[in-house]
């Protein structure tokens, strides 16, 4: 009587997978969760925010040392010239 | 007017510190000014690179068309206390900061809120004029606040609430005034604000002088006014406008004998 006889593995031969050997009623292994795509967009919001503050920061702080610049220092002289109750008068001397 | 342009002009070569202001009454009261309902005077005013303008009771006589005048104009027409009845919006600019030669100058305008305010203004304008003390120290806080350099109150109170104002309303530069017709010669001073006011009809060309220290403090100031004598030639631009203006009026009616 011809022994049955377990087949052999030959070598290069992928080993079967483990879940085929498992029997019925037995759980599987549940598959690795994919990455949600917002996941991406939430990792780099911070950053992105952070260097905008930063950006904003040294604009504005450019603008006010242009704007302290640019105002003239030291001793000055308001000249006002003025008229008043001019009621339309074109010709007098005025 | 044409006098006054050089004037102005000879000033502008002088110093990069300089204001041109009007204390109101200006645009009507004549003629030639009425006919073209303040256009001439606004022109005119506009071509001399006025700063600013109060706004007076006599302005305000033709309103609405100041409105249009005040669209016009390449200067502000201010007036700080003036507020529509219904809603409590201010009618015109209240103040304005112009920069002058690189500093920061406020420019406050006051209007009459007396009798004479009542007189004059239209029943259906539907405007109503604050106290003036009151909306002065309202306004010069608000404009201090802005870390300006000088506070001037452009003014068409008359001389005697000019220096109501003076006493009692702390960090003003200087105040501008009109409506009274003082033509005052002499620097008049109080709490450490300067007053002028130059007459009335265009004649005389007033002047204020207020120095500063580096730190920004008053260490002197003077006013008071320069007769438009012929020692001052009539400007070309300014002659050329008055004339077009006069030229059209209407005949003067002559009696028959």
């Amino acid at each position: 009587m011809a022994k049955k006889r377990k087949k052999k593995q030959t070598p290069g031969q992928a080993p079967r997978p483990a879940e085929a050997t498992t029997q019925k009623g037995e759980t599987k292994p549940k598959p690795k969760k994919k990455a949600a795509p917002s996941a991406g967009i939430k990792r780099w919001i911070a950053p992105v925010v952070l260097a905008l503050v930063v950006v904003a920061a040294l604009i504005t702080a450019q603008a006010l040392i242009r704007r302290n610049a640019a105002r003239p220092t030291g001793p000055w002289t308001l000249t006002i010239l003025h008229t008043t109750d001019v009621e339309g008068y074109v010709d007098p001397c005025g | 007017m044409a006098r006054r342009a050089t004037a102005i002009k000879d000033y502008r070569a002088k110093t990069p510190y300089l204001l041109v202001l009007d204390a109101g009454d200006a645009l009507f009261g004549q003629p030639v000014s009425d006919i073209s309902q303040g256009k001439a005077l606004t022109e005119a005013m506009n071509l001399m690179k006025y700063d600013a303008m109060a706004i007076g009771e006599r302005d305000l006589a033709h309103f609405p068309e100041l409105l249009d005048r005040s669209r016009e104009a390449k200067f502000a027409f201010l007036s700080a206390n003036l507020v529509y009845a219904s809603t409590g919006k201010p009618v015109f600019t209240p103040y304005v900061v112009q920069n002058v030669g690189g500093r920061k100058v406020a420019i406050i305008g006051l209007t009459p809120a007396d009798d004479t305010f009542k007189s004059f203004v239209p029943s259906s304008a539907d405007i109503t004029a604050k106290d003036p003390v009151e909306t002065a120290r309202e306004y010069v806080a608000k404009a201090r606040a802005e870390k300006v350099d000088a506070v001037v109150i452009l003014s068409h109170l008359g001389n005697v609430m000019d220096r109501k104002i003076a006493t009692e309303v702390n960090g003003i530069t200087a105040i501008v005034g009109g409506h009274s017709y003082d033509l005052l010669q002499e620097t008049l001073q109080l709490n450490n604000t300067v007053i002028g006011q130059a007459g009335y009809g265009g004649e005389w060309l007033g002047e204020i002088t207020v120095d500063f220290d580096g730190e920004g403090n008053v260490v002197s100031a003077k006013a008071g006014v320069i007769p438009l004598s012929a020692d001052y030639a009539d400007d070309p631009e300014l002659a050329a406008l008055a004339a077009r203006y006069n030229a059209a009026l209407p005949p003067t009616p002559t009696l028959q004998p």
